[in-house]
């Protein structure tokens, strides 16, 4: 459905996303992992061609066969919302605040798919349904602001499946929530994708939802794809240094309080310095200069992608001596 | 230079046009603008006078240099002078808060209601009309505009985390205002000043006009066009020069105002 | 025994709801609702609830921001909403706070000693303001030399350590940190998280953190506060509360958390 093909995004030289490759089929549920500078935010653009109008791009995207790469914007606006939609983090910056949320909801219907005003609110309120907002006939009626924020961002998610998209992208959809209505959100992306055989590339950097809401997963670092595979796997059993740096930087309270009791409190483990700055990456590979196992060709030499099982891969220089070795 | 929006770019240019002009005119002017020279009244334009001579004699394009110098001037203190007083109190009010605050925007809706005209012809009926009376006039009118703005802008910055850390660190509301809530406000008082400088200019015009503020010989575009009203149909130029001279200052500053707003605002966006 | 570094006792704090009728008086909202703690020096107390729990209005309270409707906060004994403006003023450098937002809590125009340095200027100590910014730069592992950059060359994270810094300078006894590493990647979280375990060790600080995540707070706290629409639900031992959860509430938010997965 989906192909990316070597896809680079790059600003005045520097590449912000870098060498993409990724194929979405329907059904599938992926979840794109990563910090800030790490390139899922520009991918996540690149796949529903909102990349800055600044920005160079290069290699392949085609959607259902047809070559996006270069598409203009009409090109790109009769796809949107209808065969991928998009829903962001900040659910009350994306709502008008001047509009009820049911006008809003239908307006993609009104004018994509030309259906009455009738037949437009009758889907709003199906969607309403759908997507778990409780009194929906009197929701449709109300304006954000009296709205909850998890409510808010159902209503987003209603927006965005209105025309009945084959790909929805959710970039940071829990972020900004409540741990509770965090998971329930998560939860209803997973129901919504399965129930309509609709793909989800859900981003985050918060690893207990993404293990929760995906089949397989893209850890990304300063615009790399460094290591992917089935979500249980990586997270498992992580193969590139940077994912295991990231899972072994998450707080553990349990191994936290195993050490207490007079003594000094534990530190968590950290990956050393920072993300550097887009035009500061390396050449090569970008984590190089923070890798507690670097060698000294990886901060020159792009590193392969080294195959480690059926759909698993990881792209560091060590695992692909390893493998030849 | 990236793209400078075209309010930014024309405004700039017609700004430094105008305040060329009333440099200039500080040192040189092509004829003394207050020598008439009644056997040469109302000629055609010439290399001796480029836009000819008015009704009296007197050299056009000079009158309209003082002219621009006058407006300037007059503009150019009577927002400095209103703007301090009106962002003062739109801070002092912002900092206090309380029944405070809303005592000093009530009066500033009183100034509102308040027509500058009414203010200029009651300073002229009490001291006699003159071009400072109108400054004084002007600057009133503008407190209330740079006190409402101050007092939006320093309310919306005082809610950033550094404002409240400043507190936390044991700054006093005085110090915080100095030096936190003043800088961070500076740029939507500036471009408020560019556009009150349009309307100064304007309403300067409008006093003067009326015969409330420049009083002759000094040069100034309303007077200049007050004096052409009955002259229309003999010569409608005399109208017609000061009258453009009004627009395209005011139209310039007003550009550049909007030019800088536009310009200011999504950079502080971008920039993070 | 001397008084404790904090207490609270018995603190609330209640909002006016916009009104609904012109002659009625406008409804009220209890934001805090009888909540005391204890902390001394050296102790980390960690406060987690949901967004509307009271948990930042708590650390309002505690920082002498709001005034509580009833109750008291008590800073070695001495309660501060009772001190006059100018005493609370002078106080203010023994408890300091870290904010939520890296981008938020610096001012933009200014230099970073420069922000670094204000609250020495508060207490008259300006004199000493460069050397000692440039000590708390190195203290939170910065160049001394940042002092003279700008905010917005520095990363979210390293901005959360130029405002560790800031409220380091003045060697307060107090910290309290208002959500300090939520707007924060992972792996920068755990960076601060143990600066902050660092700098309470050296300096021997008191620490209020304030979260919404129970397993940044399982990591870096010794006694826990669980509060759900102003009230204190739990509060205890952390280890013993993550462990063995009393309430349903806080077995809900565990869940919720991912904590235990």
């Amino acid at each position: 459905m989906f192909d990316l093909q070597d896809f680079t995004v790059s600003f005045g030289g520097h590449a912000a996303l870098r060498g993409a490759s990724l194929r979405i089929d329907r059904g599938d549920r992926l979840g794109v992992v990563g910090e800030s500078g790490s390139g899922k935010s520009m991918l996540a653009l690149s796949l529903i061609g909102m990349v800055p109008e600044a920005a160079q791009l290069s290699g392949q995207l085609s959607i259902d066969g047809r070559d996006m790469s270069r598409a203009s914007e009409r090109d790109w606006q009769r796809l949107r919302a209808r065969r991928v939609a998009i829903i962001f983090q900040e659910p009350m910056a994306a709502l008008n605040p001047l509009r009820r949320v049911g006008e809003t909801v239908m307006e993609p219907m009104l004018i994509h798919e030309g259906l009455s005003q009738r037949a437009a609110e009758a889907k709003a309120l199906a969607l309403f349904e759908e997507v778990g907002i409780p009194d929906p006939a009197a929701r449709l009626r109300q304006f954000p602001h009296q709205l909850s924020g998890g409510q808010r961002q159902r209503v987003l998610i209603a927006l965005a499946l209105a025309c009945d998209p084959g790909l929805l992208i959710a970039d940071e959809p829990t972020t900004a929530l409540d741990a509770n209505v965090a998971l329930r959100i998560t939860d209803l992306l997973v129901r919504l994708a399965e129930e309509r055989e609709m793909a989800l590339v859900f981003i985050s950097h918060d690893l207990a939802a993404v293990a929760r809401a995906t089949r397989d997963i893209v850890v990304m670092y300063g615009g790399d794809m460094v290591e992917r595979g089935p979500t249980q796997e990586v997270l498992a059993g992580p193969a590139h240094p940077y994912t295991r740096g990231l899972l072994g930087a998450r707080p553990d309270p349990l191994a936290n309080m195993a050490g207490r009791g007079g003594g000094r409190r534990q530190r968590l483990p950290t990956i050393p310095g920072t993300v550097p700055l887009l035009r500061e990456l390396p050449q090569g590979c970008r984590f190089a200069g923070r890798c507690p196992v670097e060698v000294p060709q990886c901060a020159a030499r792009v590193p392969l992608a080294t195959r480690l099982g059926p759909d698993r891969s990881a792209a560091c220089h060590l695992l692909q001596a390893e493998e030849s070795a | 230079m990236t793209r400078l929006p075209a309010n930014l770019l024309i405004g700039a240019v017609l700004v430094s046009l105008v305040v060329g002009a009333a440099g200039l005119s500080l040192i040189w002017t092509p004829h003394d603008p207050t020598l008439m020279n009644i056997r040469d009244k109302f000629a055609a334009p010439s290399e001796l006078h480029w836009l000819g001579t008015d009704q009296l004699g007197r050299d056009v394009v000079s009158q309209l240099m003082a002219g621009a110098r006058n407006s300037m001037a007059v503009a150019l203190i009577a927002v400095l002078l209103g703007g301090s007083i009106g962002v003062a109190l739109g801070l002092l009010a912002s900092a206090i808060g309380g029944w405070v605050e809303d005592g000093v925007m009530r009066l500033a809706d009183l100034g509102f209601a308040f027509p500058a005209l009414l203010f200029a012809i009651m300073l002229a009926a009490v001291f006699g009309p003159s071009l400072s009376n109108a400054v004084l006039a002007i600057a009133f009118i503008n407190i209330p505009i740079f006190a409402r703005v101050a007092r939006a802008s320093a309310n919306q910055v005082s809610t950033l985390d550094y404002v409240s850390a400043a507190r936390a660190a044991g700054m006093s509301r005085f110090a915080i205002s100095r030096d936190h809530i003043l800088p961070n406000i500076a740029a939507a008082v500036i471009v408020q000043a560019t556009i009150e400088f349009a309307v100064a200019i304007l309403a300067e015009a409008a006093l003067s006009y009326l015969g409330l503020g420049a009083q002759p010989p000094a040069a100034s575009w309303g007077r200049m066009l007050a004096e052409a009203q009955t002259l229309l149909y003999l010569a409608p130029q005399l109208a017609i020069y000061p009258g453009l001279c009004i627009v395209a200052a005011v139209l310039g500053f007003g550009l550049l105002g909007d030019g800088l707003r536009d310009v200011s605002d999504p950079r502080l966006a971008r920039a993070r | 025994m001397s008084a404790p570094l904090l207490e609270a006792r018995g603190l609330t704090r209640r909002y006016a709801l916009p009104r609904q009728s012109l002659l009625r008086k406008p409804p009220q909202m209890t934001a805090v609702d009888g909540i005391s703690f204890t902390i001394e020096a050296g102790q980390t107390l960690g406060v987690v609830g949901e967004s509307g729990s009271g948990k930042s209005t708590i650390a309002r309270m505690v920082m002498a921001f709001e005034a509580p409707d009833a109750g008291q906060v008590l800073f070695r004994g001495q309660d501060l909403h009772g001190l006059k403006a100018g005493e609370l003023r002078r106080q203010r450098q023994h408890f300091q706070m870290v904010f939520q937002d890296p981008f938020g809590s610096l001012d933009p125009r200014r230099r970073v000693g420069w922000s670094i340095a204000e609250p020495l200027r508060a207490i008259g100590l300006e004199a000493d303001g460069a050397r000692r910014s440039m000590e708390a730069l190195e203290q939170v592992g910065l160049h001394p030399g940042d002092a003279e950059k700008y905010p917005h060359e520095f990363s979210g994270g390293q901005r959360q350590r130029i405002a560790i810094a800031r409220a380091i300078v003045t060697r307060p006894a107090l910290l309290v940190a208002d959500e300090a590493v939520s707007a924060l990647d992972v792996s920068v979280q755990a960076q601060i998280l143990n600066l902050l375990m660092d700098l309470q060790e050296e300096l021997g600080l008191g620490l209020l953190f304030i979260s919404h995540d129970l397993a940044v707070i399982g990591s870096i706290c010794d006694q826990l506060l669980v509060m759900q629409h102003g009230k204190a639900i739990e509060q205890g031992p952390v280890g013993q509360i993550l462990r063995t959860p009393a309430q349903p509430y806080t077995q809900s938010l565990l869940k919720a958390s991912g904590v235990f997965v």
